[in-house]
């Protein structure tokens, strides 16, 4: 076999010109070796599968189920589970399966759209604030630190109280305030990338700053903001359903896990499955969520983890 | 009686793509105050096999597969309990690493580093600990010891640390000095200062010594007898003045073949052709024959070499790729 | 004049601040401290020094990645240092940088494919696909891979292999000057003489100018044409590779030269070796006068120590920093 990395080898064994782009060995990106590793996590991987089947059964549930979430039925009122309501009814006799299914596209709508809005805020200002450096990242860093000072339930409780409860502003509002902590963790990394030897190499080809940033700099941030993210849906999802525990979520009839508890809550000791079914498939989708975002540290950052 | 005798070490490694056999069954031995060379390019298993030794392999992934090593005659010290592993390890066997940034603690002062093996091992009191120390530190070349004992680790340039590791590593007086790249990461001048004090302390406590490096210079200075490591193996073993003057393996040929040093400008530097081979999975016959330039047919490098002592002190692996005119030797 | 480099007394310093809120000035670091030398086209200059002696902030001076505090750095006539940022990003491409460490210096997440193209498009921005295939391979084959290797990731790579591929990064933009910091020493011997030979051959083909860094002597020696050895800041000797080997004034390069071990047991055993006392000197607090006199083993007064030594040419082309603590008999170049 020709050995590539013998300069010995006179030149005309190595392949000759144009070469046959079936010949070239696809490799294997960091990616695809991030994603193995995953697959070889048992609870990762278990995570996952039970998250995308809660996801599905939310999303697309109600179209299999004969009842619509805002459906009252006095008649059925707080019944237990029965073959015609899976779930039970809730004290106003709506059919409780219906209800968690809404919910659950309602939570995990929250939480992936907001961290969906955060990420992207935050990306690009942390990682313009690191690349940039100096008097800009200073500017850019202490208005950060002050945002990080305002006490943001108050802010959001504020703004639902202004604008009235507004779904739309509710995703942008719990999106807005958790931008901060993925700006400072993407500027920190930043700070470290932009000392690299493979930065400085781009810098002297003189390429454009924004094309360093894109090709250079955030792909290889991408590893952490993608742990981070998966860490930060859970957490916005708590925080809706202690908005809406409050009543300031998500507004009646329309429902959000965090409602449902809120409204199990106050019966529980009258019909105690209102408060546990949706408590379960809450919990159920935290869990999965903290243990994919642990998997995918384990896969992205192979150091860490014992391996 | 050897002070230290290997035999048979093999250590490999489980990984997720296979089992990696970073040393694969090696023998050596040491005598008392003796200077050994351990020299080989990375992954070739100089490290590993003195790790292996004093039990500093993480386990898992690291396995010992087998082997002895007889310290002292007694203890084996690859099958012997923990507690007496380190009983020896710091007292009668002591090591210092390539990087004296990270071997010292950076929250602890020099003097509690210092005098911790004192307290430890030799059960001193404090004012005994703190005399002993300071002449340590002296011993190895730091001026106004005494000052220095309250300094803490990034207060020292780089080779002020190796130098405190060093007199950390003498303190107990140990047997064996396992050097593991003592001074790749210093500048050149301060290598040379660092070289020097292994090698007036080791005149001083008749301490055996075991160099391990890539750089043929520093042992053909420093070491008495030489190991080549090649793949997990040891190919050539003799005196310095065998390696250098009669090799035999064509492995430790080329290695000195290659060094810029020796060669005439503007002439094309020797190479060895092809890379150093995977170390993953099961190995049949000679490792270094795909690289080798001596004639040989395909079933000829799927014999296993020969460990062969071709002169008084001078074991070479014999095999048709790696020695010439090998049939003389068998 | 076929300088093709010139660098014209070239200061880089690093202020020292301290202070919370308003921040002082407290010190400089003078990392780069004057320093003066001209390439010629094709030639090869050996940049030798220990860590901390400003070797790896000149070259940062040069590409300017640093910029200079004072002094001029002329490549071909242009001084870079007056260059507005959008003329300097079209005059990057012909300087080019090889770094220490294979491992830190190629983009993990791009492909060699990318990585090679985008360097290729720098000089040649509007290649068709076809086009950008075959200078990629071409030049995966001068630096002796096999092309069909492309689609892989640096991870995928051995050490040598990535310094290769770093090499071709640096040549894709088809450069006239190459600065290499250190290439070969985070490889394995066997390995350095392949990258070694691949450069000496490389820059004669290709007709390039070449400053190597290198702490090594006897790469150094081996590569280059010139030599220059600097000390805190400074050169303090310059000239011809082979009569700096051979003949050396300056204790400090007599020192660097004794302190290479030779791996020859017979000639380590009788060499008398010249071992420098203490360590480099830090630049931010730099011994006054002369940086060396502390360490030297030539008699000397304190007084003497204290003046500044200068450089000169003490024969054609050889420069040295002539002070009593560092050349034998210093008054027969005054």
């Amino acid at each position: 076999m020709v050995n590539p990395c013998n300069l010995n080898v006179p030149e005309e064994r190595l392949p000759s010109l144009p070469i046959d782009l079936n010949q070239v060995e696809g490799g294997s990106s960091l990616w695809a070796d991030a994603w193995y590793r995953l697959r070889k996590n048992r609870f990762a991987v278990i995570s996952l599968v039970v998250f995308l089947g809660i996801t599905l059964f939310s999303y697309v549930g109600p179209f299999f189920c004969p009842y619509g979430f805002e459906e009252m039925d006095l008649a059925t009122r707080a019944q237990g589970l029965s073959l015609a309501h899976w779930f039970g009814t809730d004290g106003l006799g709506r059919d409780l399966l219906a209800r968690v299914m809404y919910g659950g596209r309602i939570s995990i709508g929250v939480g992936f759209i907001a961290t969906a809005i955060s990420l992207s805020i935050g990306v690009v200002y942390g990682a313009i604030s690191g690349y940039a450096g100096g008097k800009i990242d200073s500017v850019m860093m202490r208005l950060v630190d002050i945002l990080y000072a305002m006490p943001y339930a108050i802010f959001i409780i504020l703004l639902m109280v202004i604008f009235g409860r507004n779904i739309v502003l509710l995703f942008v509002a719990l999106g807005a305030v958790q931008w901060l902590t993925i700006a400072r963790i993407v500027r920190g990394q930043v700070l470290s990338l932009k000392k690299q030897e493979f930065v400085e190499a781009a810098v002297s080809l003189g390429l454009s700053d924004s094309r360093i940033i894109l090709r250079h700099v955030i792909p290889n941030v991408l590893g952490v903001v993608i742990v981070y993210a998966t860490l930060t849906v859970p957490s916005i999802m708590l925080l809706e359903a202690f908005l809406s525990f409050l009543g300031l979520g998500v507004q009646p009839p329309m429902a959000s896990w965090g409602v449902l508890i809120k409204d199990g809550a106050e019966n529980m000791t009258v019909y105690p499955w209102t408060l546990l079914i949706p408590s379960f498939f809450f919990s159920l989708t935290l869990f999965c969520l903290n243990f994919l975002g642990d998997g995918l540290r384990d896969a992205l950052d192979p150091r860490s983890s014992k391996d | 009686m050897p002070l230290l005798d290997v035999q048979n070490l093999k250590t490999y490694f489980h990984t997720r793509n296979g089992v990696l056999r970073a040393v694969d069954d090696i023998s050596f031995s040491l005598e008392r105050g003796e200077t050994l060379g351990i020299v080989g390019e990375s992954g070739s298993g100089k490290s590993v096999s003195c790790y292996s030794i004093l039990g500093l392999i993480p386990m898992p992934p690291g396995r010992i597969e087998g082997g002895k090593a007889i310290y002292d005659g007694k203890t084996d010290l690859l099958n012997c309990s923990e507690k007496e592993l380190r009983k020896i390890r710091g007292k009668r066997v002591s090591m210092i690493f390539q990087d004296p940034m990270t071997s010292l603690n950076p929250f602890l002062k020099i003097s509690t580093q210092l005098m911790e093996p004192l307290f430890i091992h030799e059960r001193m009191d404090k004012k005994k600990a703190f005399d002993v120390a300071v002449q340590a530190l002296e011993e190895v070349g730091i001026q106004d010891a005494v000052q220095r004992m309250s300094m803490y680790p990034h207060e020292f340039s780089g080779g002020m640390r190796q130098r405190v590791m060093i007199a950390m590593a003498l303190i107990n007086k140990p047997d064996i000095l396992i050097a593991d790249e003592p001074t790749t990461a210093l500048d050149v001048t301060v290598q040379a200062q660092i070289m020097e004090i292994i090698k007036q302390r080791q005149k001083d406590l008749g301490t055996a010594v075991i160099l391990i490096t890539h750089d043929l210079g520093v042992v053909a200075g420093f070491c008495e007898r030489i190991n080549v490591m090649y793949a997990g193996k040891i190919v050539e073993s003799g005196t310095a003045d065998q390696i250098f003057k009669n090799p035999l393996h064509a492995y430790t040929v080329a290695l000195q073949k290659s060094i810029p040093s020796l060669h005439e400008k503007g002439k094309p530097l020797y190479t060895i052709p092809g890379l150093p081979p995977v170390l993953i999975g099961e190995r049949t016959g000679c490792s270094f024959a795909p690289r080798s330039e001596l004639p040989h047919t395909p079933e000829e490098a799927a014999m296993d070499g020969v460990f062969t002592e071709v002169e008084p002190g001078h074991m070479v692996e014999v095999h048709p790729a790696t020695v010439v005119n090998y049939k003389q030797y068998l | 004049m076929d300088d093709y480099l010139i660098l014209d007394n070239i200061k880089t310093y690093f202020p020292v601040y301290k202070g919370l809120i308003r921040k002082k000035q407290v010190g400089i670091v003078k990392a780069v401290d004057g320093v003066s030398l001209s390439l010629r086209k094709g030639e090869i200059l050996g940049l030798v020094g220990e860590s901390g002696c400003g070797k790896t902030t000149l070259s940062r001076t040069i590409m300017q990645l640093q910029p200079a505090t004072a002094g001029r750095v002329l490549l071909d006539g242009k001084n870079l240092c007056e260059l507005s940022s959008s003329k300097m990003k079209a005059e990057r491409i012909n300087v080019q940088m090889i770094f220490q460490d294979p491992y830190a210096s190629l983009n993990p997440r791009m492909t060699v494919y990318s990585t090679l193209s985008e360097a290729i498009a720098t000089r040649y921005p509007n290649l068709g696909r076809r086009d950008m295939l075959e200078r990629v391979s071409t030049l995966m084959k001068t630096i002796g891979l096999n092309p069909s290797q492309m689609k892989k990731y640096p991870h995928e790579f051995s050490g040598g292999q990535r310094q290769r591929i770093a090499i071709a990064r640096a040549l894709a933009p088809e450069p006239k000057l190459i600065i290499a910091d250190e290439p070969v020493s985070a490889l394995d011997v066997s390995i350095q003489s392949q990258i070694l030979n691949l450069l000496l051959r490389l820059t004669k083909e290709m007709n390039l100018t070449m400053i190597f860094i290198s702490h090594d002597l006897s790469v150094v020696k081996y590569i280059s044409d010139r030599i220059a050895v600097m000390y805190l800041g400074k050169i303090v000797e310059m000239g011809d590779a082979e009569t700096l080997m051979e003949n050396p004034l300056h204790y400090y390069t007599k020192a660097l030269n004794s302190a290479v071990p030779v791996p020859d047991p017979d000639i380590e055993r009788s060499r008398c070796r010249i071992v420098l006392q203490g360590d480099p000197p830090s630049p931010i607090k730099p011994p006054k006068g002369c940086a060396f006199a502390y360490r030297s083993p030539l008699p000397h007064t304190q007084e003497e120590a204290e003046q500044e030594g200068h450089l000169k040419e003490v024969r054609p082309g050889h420069w040295v920093e002539v002070h009593p603590a560092t050349v034998d008999d210093y008054r027969q170049y005054a």
